[in-house]
């Protein structure tokens, strides 16, 4: 099948931009990505865009003028951003537009988020009492998965540590400073056994793609990167999933696992093939997890991984390159995005101080929401 | 007294989940349908009042609203959350009392319910899991 290519990618600095609202950095992002691939915003023929708390991402439109094309609002939790790519790569597929826009970003208010129970089909009584807090979830998953697999405290540091120390190499990033060791691991509790420099946390920020078909990009004879596989999850019956009550007496395999593995079959290649790879680490428990969730270890073999330095820039599997979400903060709309925009740097070998050595020629996006939606992508340069 | 929430606890007798009639998945708390097998042929199901803790946390800081029990962040006390997995094998989503030593995974839990207070006046019952004994 006719692959699917990215030719634009545009990026607004996460973090805080007072004076900017989310909405304008999405148009700011969509300008970038329409200058990298050279293209007038009234060449794109569809767009499916997302934000949580700046608006309707069709409101973007405004500025960026009334084309009159279809703009599709769309919201999946933090995988937002995943499946409004998903949704324009299809779209492209079908033959729906020659070109489509990816598009998303988000102003977010200090603090965690508060999910709703009413919106989520959750009695009440579940938030009323407190346990429907997101950051709750993160954490009962890890302790139980720590005890089942042997994962040590000092190895969540050591996630921890990476994510700042990719971060301080990444201009846009939100956290550009290293944090210590020390001070990651005595910082304040919140969920044992996760602490406050483990967690991303609510931020700002823009980030767009653009899409078309290879045919097209042979004709253009444009730069692209290649969409191999682009595949979305959302819960089946049996996983543990965020916002879960209860869990069945057989757990059954996540929304993630189940969306790499379809992307991996899709694609035809395995994930010793990946170069280089963003996973969701809304905290580092998530990082670790996932990890073995979307194939790139067996469960238990993080800990080895971790410990000998592989998922550093510098090592084997590289993860989250340019900071992941704990350096990064995660505007909902623009998360998902954010990641591969990174993949898409690492692979055009324009990622600066934080590049992979010996030019990547694959990559991986992984990207998880509430109430249990999974988005992965593999992209190749060539 | 919350009606929803009064159905989920058969006061100290256990507590109130379903069970699917066709393909036997329990549920909690009570659902209309099963979201294994799509039957809407559902039981009452009381799952008791011990189990084992299944994996814990703790919440260190005081939850937004909706969460009412410590109206200001002064009174905030920490609690715990949990699942407990009960006989039948399903694993509850419970508060725990915290208690002076750490919680261990696998370790025996007792089902308490209390009444607590909301700050407009009203009441609700709620139910937690403490450490029982061996
Ligand atoms: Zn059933």
């Amino acid at each position: 099948m006719e692959r699917v290519a990215i030719i634009g990618i545009g990026l607004h600095p996460f973090g805080r931009s007072p004076g900017f609202s989310g909405l304008d950095q999405g148009v700011f992002a969509a300008r970038k990505a329409l200058e990298d691939a050279e293209l007038e915003w009234s060449d794109i023929g569809i767009a499916f865009g997302g934000s949580r708390s700046s608006g309707h991402a069709m409101a973007a439109t405004n500025q960026l003028g009334l084309t009159g094309l279809p703009f599709i609002n769309l919201y999946t939790g933090c995988a937002t951003g995943g499946s409004s790519l998903f949704a324009a790569a299809n779209a492209i597929k079908s033959g729906a537009a020659k070109y489509a826009m990816a598009i998303g970003f988000d102003k977010h208010e200090r603090g965690a988020f508060s999910p709703s129970a009413k919106n989520n089909d959750i009695p009440p009584w579940v938030s009323e009492t407190g346990l429907m807090v997101t950051t709750q979830f993160f954490a009962l998953k890890l302790q139980r998965y720590m005890h089942d697999y042997n994962i040590s405290h000092d190895t969540l540091v050591k996630v921890a540590e990476k994510a700042f120390q990719n971060g301080s190499l990444n201009p846009n990033a939100w956290r550009k400073n290293i944090v210590p060791y020390k001070e990651i691991a005595e910082s304040k509790m919140i969920n044992d056994p996760l602490r406050k420099y483990m967690f991303c946390s609510p931020a700002e920020g823009g980030a767009a793609l653009i899409l078309t078909s290879e045919t097209e990009v042979r004709k253009m004879g444009a730069k692209a990167v290649f969409l191999e596989a682009t595949e979305m999850r959302t819960k089946s019956y049996g996983s543990f999933e965020v916002y879960d009550t209860c869990l069945a007496v057989n757990i059954k395999p996540t929304a993630t696992s189940n969306a790499a593995k379809a992307a991996f079959e899709s694609a035809g290649i395995g994930p010793d093939d990946i170069d280089v790879l963003q996973i969701q680490d809304t905290e580092v428990g998530a990082e670790i997890m996932h990890l073995a969730e979307n194939g790139f270890c067996e469960h238990g073999e993080q800990e080895n991984l971790i410990q000998s330095g592989e998922t550093l820039i510098s090592g084997r599997i590289p993860v989250n390159t340019d900071g992941g979400c704990i350096a990064n903060g995660e505007p909902i709309g623009a998360s998902g995005l954010r990641q591969v925009y990174e993949i898409c740097l690492q692979l055009r070998g324009q990622a600066g101080l934080r590049q992979v050595l010996n030019s990547p020629k694959v990559g991986y996006t992984h990207v998880y929401g509430s109430p249990g939606v999974s988005a992965v992508n593999i992209l190749s340069a060539s | 007294m919350d009606k929803v929430y009064e159905d989920l606890v058969f006061g100290d007798n256990g507590l109130m989940g379903s069970q699917c009639s066709n393909c036997k998945e329990y549920f909690f708390p009570k659902v209309k349908s099963c979201s294994n097998c799509a039957s809407v042929e559902i039981e009452n199901k009381n799952f008791g009042t011990t189990g084992r803790l299944w994996s814990w946390t703790t919440q260190n800081i005081s939850p937004k609203a909706p969460y009412f029990l410590h109206e200001n962040k002064e009174n905030f006390e920490i609690y715990g959350v949990g699942f407990i997995e009960m006989p039948c094998g399903i694993k509850v989503k419970s508060r725990l009392q915290v208690s002076d030593t750490k919680f261990k995974i696998n370790q025996k839990m007792e089902l308490k319910t209390s009444i607590l207070e909301k700050p407009d006046g009203d009441t609700l019952p709620i139910f937690e899991f403490r450490v029982g004994k061996e």
